[in-house]
Parts: C-alpha cells; structure tokens; sequence
C-alpha cells in the first residue's frame, strides 16, 4: 500500500534530482524533464541537436546523479556490434587449460550514451536496437539480461547528413521519446560562459537518487491512475495522426504518409503520467498528456513525399492535431 | 460522507436539474410553438381559453422535467464535464473510477484529502446551457399572452383564468366601448346635416298635412307622413347614440324603464303618450355635470375620485365625461371649462331633439285625424288611391272598350296577380266559378291573428278574392284587394304585431298602395 508520505519522499527525491542537474545544465529544462520522464518509464531517449548543446553533458551529469553505472558509446561507421556488445574472448587459466568467456561491452550499463548514432553502420544500429528492445544480449547462444534501470540515451546530429546512415522509421519508433535539444538562449548562454568559463567544469554532483529508488518510481508511475476520458483522449489525439482517420485534420491528409503507432499511445499515456509524477500531482490530468505530446509523436509521424517537398514541419502538423482534438 | 460523496451527490442533482431543465425547454418550446399557431388560428374560429393552454402547457412541461429528471445519468461524461468547466484538472474524474474500482485505490484516499480543499461552483461546474431554447419559450409564451390578450375582446391573461371571468368578458366589454363611444359622440357638436334637413322634413309635413285636409282618405299622404316619422326617429337616435347599429342591444332584462342609457328603444318606438326617453336622458345628464361642475370647485384628485365614484352608480355617462374633462384639464378652471364646453353641446344636441321631437307629434296628430267613412266606391277617379284601388265594377270606358273588343283579354287581364286594374266587369261565366264573398271573409276572420276587434279587420282585410276556381280549366284567378291604409297604421299599433315586424307589415301594405 502506497502511502501519500511514500510518493511525497519519492517526488522531493525527483525533484532534488532536477535541481542537481539544473546546477550543472543551464537552460533545457524541458530536456532534463522529459529525460527524466524517459527514465521514470524505463525508456529509450533519442536526442537531437548539433554537437555542443550539451546532450552528453546531460546524460553523464544524469548517471552521476543517480549513481548508476554509465557508458558512452561513440558511434562511428567502424563500430562493430561486438564493440556494444561484447564479445567471447579466447582465456587460457592457470593450469594451461583455454575457454571463452564473455566479456560484456558497454551495453552492459544503466545508463548508455549513444553519441551519434546515425554514424554507425545499419548493423551495428540495429545491435543496439535490439538490445533496447529485448533488455538482453545473446552472445554465442548465451543469454546476458541487462540489469535495470536500462536506458539508453542516444544523439543524432541533424545537419550532417554525410557519411552517415539515418535510423530507419521502424527503428526511430522504438525511442520513447525524440527530445530536441535547442540552442541556448542569450542569457542562458552568459550563464554558461559564466559558469564553465574557467575550463575546469568539475562535476561536483550528489548522489541524490539510489538505485532502488528509481525502480520504486518506476513501479509507482506505472500504476500512475489515468481516468477513462483522458485515456479516450490520448487515443483521439494519435488516431488523428492517421492520414485515412476521419478524424484527422487537412494537413494530416495532406502531408502525412504514416501516423503514429499503438506505441506512441503507450508513450503518450505513460509519459504523462511521469510526468504527473514530477509535478508532484497524484493523478494524471490532460496538462500531463499535452507536455508529453510533442516529444512522442514527433518521430512517429512520417511525411509524405508532398511534405517533405514543401517542407511542411512535422511540428506544425502536430500542432494543427493538438487544436483540432479536444477533449470531450 | 467524504467530500467527494457529497460532491458526487451535488453533481448528480445538478446534472438531473439540467436534464430535466432542458426535458422542459424542449417541451415547451413545441408545446407553445403549437399553442401560439393554435391561438393565431383561433382567432378565425373560436377564442381558446387561457386556462386550457395555460393549464396544458404547464402539465406537458412537468411531465416532461419529471421524465428528464429520471432519465439515466452518464456519470462520467457529466463529471468530465464538471472537470473541466470547473477546472479541477482531471481529480473529480479520476476519483469517480478509482471509487468505482478503475484504478489502484491506494490512491484514492490521497484524492479525496486533495479534493477536501477544493471549492467546486456548480453553476460553473455544470452551466445552464440552451440559453437560446429559453429565449425561444420566453418569446413564444410572450406572443401566446399577447394573443390571449387579443383574441378575446378586452380581455387580459390573468384576468381571464376564472371561467367565470370567460363567460361574462365580451358582454361586460361591449357595454365599456359602447358607453366610451357614446361619450364620445355626445361631447361633439350635433351634426350639422340634422339641423339642416329640419325645414326640409317640415316642408314635407305641412305638404301630407294639407293633402290630408283636402282627403282623409289620401293613403299616399299617410304614407308620406309615416315615412317622416320613421326619418325623425332615426335622426333622433343619431342625436343621441353613436353609430353602433352593428352591435347587438343589449339583453332585455338589462334594460329598465329608469335606465339612464340615451338608447331609446331598439325598434326607435317613440310613445306620444310620455316624454321621450332620450330627452329625459339628456336633461338628467345635463343636471348631473352642472352638479359635477358646481361641487367640483376646489377638491382635491381623491375627492373628485370619490365624487365620481359615487356618481358612477347614478349617471355613468355623466362620470365618463367629467373623466375625459379631468384628463385633458390641468386645474379647475380648465376643468369647469370644458364642462361648459360639454353642456352647451348637449344643449344643441337636446334642442334639436325637441324640434324632431315637435315634428314627430305634428306629423302623429295628423295621423291621428278622424276620417269619414269610406267604400272602395266612395274614392274620387284620378286620386293616387285610384291606381292602388283596384275598380270592382270596371268605370273606365278605356276598360270598358278593351273588354268588349275582346273578352278573352278581360279575362287574362283578370287572371294578373295585381288585382285587377282596369278591369271589366266580370265574365259572368267566370263569376259562377268564384266562391261566395261571404265564405272568403269567414275563411279569412279564422285564418287572421285572433285579434279583438274583428270589426276593423274587417276593414282592414276587406279582400275580395274571386277565388279559386273551381274548375281546373278556368284560366285565371281575378282577386280583388280593398285596403283601407286610414286603418291600417291604427291597427298594426293595436294589434299584437310584434313591434320588430310592425315596419315589415307597414311596408306591405305601402307597397300594395304603390301597386
């Protein structure tokens, strides 16, 4: 039995969390909040943003806060499966005697950073992938489960498009959520070059949040209550993404090929009640479901070639879904 | 009870009131659309009774709240909707089904204690809506009353919800308007066309007069005279009354010797024998606002108020035109003033009634002259009687002539239905088949109105009918009518002619004469 002083201690927890990051990550509040939501949901993020924003930042200073085990994967076009992986090694003991052991890659994480990852080959792509969706690592027969929390934050860089290889739409569906990393505003940027002008951005982080701590939240979000309408709600608002839905709107019809998946009504529903959670809410509310919108439609919805011809945004399209689908 | 039971608790009424509230409008929107095309057709037909659409509508409409307030109740759309139009963000809902077992109820009782600070306004919460449909009601109950108010002449909405009030509301309002109409006429100068058809109407009497000098027996003189009379009654009914010859009189037993109405009797039957009517009226009326105007020196409104309330009962007429004088004056003076005005119009109007009235009884008194007794013998040839008295024994010799040249054309001549003029004597043949003279008046005395005086109908009905033939092939039927029109003004007075024929009768026999 959940207790109101239980949730209370869980939120301050979250809460103090955010703080932390906020004082190493200046501005991206939005980001840090939907991270964390990817987290308290037990997701997979994709972050997009031109190099420098501070996407890696983020992610590193997020495993130090929770003192969870963190890897960084750079992706590059030679980076093999085996290299995220790992692989069987050849080991001669003592006595003289050769077997294979295991030898985990950085996969083997709670919290893994796949920094660019449209530069690695489809192959290799699709190795991470895998073990996002399954949560383990078949290697020669041999099942590896990976231990929770398992969340995988991985970065594309929207502007080279060259030497790279773009995640195909099948895959970019399996991240929760698309978080677009934007360029800092004046004062933010003053604050920054205040704040790590020095060139020594020691990373002084408490450990605010203990492992099972998070698996608590987890828990606890998943049985977050979502009232029936909100829920008729969330399956309106995705149905309308949908190009033959009579509920969809002009430019819905006009510009979209595919809409988005029973997935993204997944996400939008559990994403906003995450996000109940860390507005210390104890219930789900239709603000939860529109701050969870964006970010969980927005990889989901795939122009068409009339879309991508005119360059009609698919921020645009989702907005005209947000104002045509109302709650009834 | 926790504060979300009794919240629940008060959305459910309020959801019900809604429902019922809109059962309500919708039924009385149609239910007053068809009453109002009721009322607009009913004033082609027959006025409907306020009580029967009033009373219909009411019961339709509480029916109808009763069916909304029981109809079924979509708990979780209306508390959505209390939700959101409260903004309570989603907690009203989300408590709903956790108490309904959707959910994990660990986290209803930290709901609930959320809920407890929470002030919800109902009006906000779950709004009357439709405001349109109510303004339709509101106009068609508008235009319903106004139609009630219209349709039944004089009458108003409430005023008319006693049956009683329906019944009797078009023969109390008749009277109002035909008093506030006479009132009206009686306050203007007296037509000018009476005083001027005066010497015209005088003229005429002193002709008849001394046509009736030379013969007594002139029936067109008579005629002449009783015409006069008929047009004197009538400009004096003119003199006293407003037009309102379409409206039905009001009912005998209203009416009394002593009332102080100016209407005279509905047939204008002047009694020489007592003063007219109209003229007493009118002196009464005269002396009643010279009182009014002597004792209205210096009250106050309230004690005119009750002056003319207490006049009401006695002279009606007198208060309606003293009212009309209160409205148009600003002080005594001006009040006197038009009173003044008042008076010197009735005074023209009873002057002039005098005069008719002085007519009246020259043109009766001639009338009344005794004359000689007279036979259809007696009459002078050439008088106009002449040409009205049909010739029994045939003097002409012009008739003469043509009955001896041809006896086939005395005998059509005698079959005309006029009676004979110029005709010959009779065909002795034809003459057997007429039956006896003698038979006819017995016939005729028990056929006629039992009457007292059989002697003067005599008289009057000395009709010589050469009958009716007894031989089928007998080509005409000669019938001889001898009226003595001295006698016959006398007798329809005498006799118990109902007064609304007498005129009927008198036109008959006028028209036999012309003949």
């Amino acid at each position: 039995m959940i207790t109101e002083k239980q949730i209370r201690d869980l939120q301050a927890k979250f809460h103090a969390l955010v703080e932390e990051i906020r004082s190493v990550i200046i501005g991206h509040d939005e980001v840090i909040q939907q991270t964390l939501i990817g987290l308290l949901c037990g997701e997979h993020l994709l972050l997009e943003g031109v190099p420098g924003l501070g996407k890696t930042l983020l992610v590193r200073t997020l495993g130090k806060a929770l003192g969870l085990k963190f890897a960084r994967i750079q992706f590059t076009p030679d980076l093999m499966p085996a290299d995220i992986i790992g692989t069987r090694i050849l080991i001669e003991d003592e006595a003289g005697r050769r077997h294979f052991e295991f030898a985990p890659g950085p996969i083997f994480a709670h919290l893994v950073l796949a920094d660019e990852i449209n530069r690695a080959t489809p192959k290799t792509q699709s190795a991470l992938l895998e073990a996002m969706q399954e949560r383990t690592i078949t290697v020669s027969g041999e099942t590896y489960p990976l231990e929770e929390p398992f969340m995988v934050l991985a970065t594309q860089n929207p502007i080279e498009l060259e030497g790279t290889y773009p995640l195909p739409e099948a895959q970019i569906d399996r991240f929760f959520f698309k978080i677009l990393v934007r360029p800092p505003s004046l004062d933010q940027l003053e604050q920054i070059i205040d704040r790590h002008g020095s060139g020594q951005s020691a990373l002084a982080i408490k450990h605010v949040l203990s492992r099972e701590d998070i698996l608590e939240a987890q828990r606890l979000v998943a049985s977050w209550p979502i009232a029936s309408p909100l829920r008729r709600y969330v399956a309106r608002l995705v149905d309308a993404t949908q190009p033959t839905s009579e509920n969809a709107p002009g430019l819905v019809k006009q510009y979209v090929e595919y809409g988005a998946s029973p997935r993204a009504a997944l996400a939008l529903v559990r994403g906003a009640k995450a996000h109940a959670f860390l507005s210390g809410e104890v219930h789900t509310r239709i603000a939860d479901i529109h701050a969870v919108f964006y970010p969980s439609l927005i990889h989901r919805v795939i122009r068409n070639f009339r879309g991508e011809a005119e360059g009609v945004p698919v921020d645009k399209i989702l907005q005209e879904i947000f104002h045509h689908v109302r709650p009834e | 009870m926790n504060s979300f039971e009794r919240v629940y608790a008060r959305l459910e009424r309020r959801q019900r009131l809604l429902h019922g509230l809109s059962a309500l409008s919708g039924t009385l929107l149609i239910t007053l659309g068809l009453t109002a095309i009721a009322l607009i057709v009913s004033v082609f037909v027959s006025p409907i009774s306020p009580v029967w659409w009033l009373g219909g509508n009411l019961v339709l409409a509480s029916l109808a709240f009763v069916w909304g307030w029981f109809r079924p109740l979509d708990m979780t759309s209306t508390i959505f909707r209390a939700d959101r139009n409260a903004h309570c963000d989603e907690k009203l809902i989300t408590l709903y089904e956790l108490s309904l077992g959707q959910g994990p109820k660990e986290f209803l009782p930290l709901l609930v204690s959320r809920l407890e600070t929470l002030r919800l306004d109902l009006s906000t919460a779950l709004p009357i809506t439709e405001r349109w449909r109510w303004l339709g009601v509101l106009a068609l109950a508008l235009l319903c009353a106004g139609m009630t108010s219209v349709v039944p002449p004089g009458g108003f909405l409430w005023g008319a919800l006693s049956e009683s009030t329906v019944s009797t509301r078009p023969s109390q309002s008749a009277p109002i308007s035909q008093q506030e109409a006479r009132t009206a006429e009686l306050l203007q100068t007296p037509p000018t066309a009476i005083a001027e058809k005066l010497p015209a109407l005088r003229s005429r009497l002193e002709q008849a007069r001394a046509a009736l000098a030379q013969n007594p027996n002139d029936a067109r003189a008579r005629a002449i005279l009783h015409q006069l009379q008929e047009e004197i009654r009538q400009e004096q009914n003119r003199l006293l009354n407003p037009p309102l010859d379409e409206q039905a009189p009001p009912p005998a037993a209203e009416k009394s010797s002593d009332d102080a109405s100016l209407v005279e009797d509905p047939a204008g039957d002047v009694r020489t024998d007592r003063p007219p009517q109209g003229q007493s009226a009118l002196d009464r009326l005269m002396q009643a606002l010279r009182e009014l105007q002597g004792q209205a020196q210096g009250l106050s409104p309230e004690e005119m108020q009750k002056l003319l309330e207490q006049l009401q009962q006695e002279n009606p007429e007198a208060v309606s035109i003293a009212q009309r004088a209160l409205q148009t004056a600003q002080n005594d003076e001006e009040f006197s003033k038009r009173l003044e005005e008042a008076l010197k119009n009735l005074e023209a109007r009873r002057d002039l009634h005098q005069q008719l009235e002085q007519l009246q009884r020259e043109a009766q008194s001639a009338l009344s002259q005794p004359e000689p007794p007279q036979t259809a013998r007696s009459q002078t040839p050439g008088s106009p009687d002449e040409s009205a008295q049909p010739s029994q024994e045939g003097t002409q010799d012009s008739q003469e002539t043509d009955s001896e040249e041809s006896p086939e054309g005395a005998r059509q001549e005698n079959a005309r239905p006029s009676g004979g003029r110029g005709q010959a004597p009779l065909d002795p043949e034809a003459v057997k088949d007429l039956p006896d003279l003698s038979q006819l008046r017995e016939r005729t005395r028990s056929t006629s109105v039992p009457a007292p005086q059989e002697e003067n109908l005599e008289i009057l009905f000395e009709i010589v009918s050469i009958g009716l033939p007894q031989n089928p092939d007998t080509p005409g039927q000669p019938t001889l009518v001898q009226i003595d029109y001295q006698k016959v003004e006398a007798l329809i007075d005498a006799l118990e002619i109902p007064v609304e024929l007498r005129e009927a009768v008198r036109q008959y026999f006028l028209s036999l004469a012309r003949r």
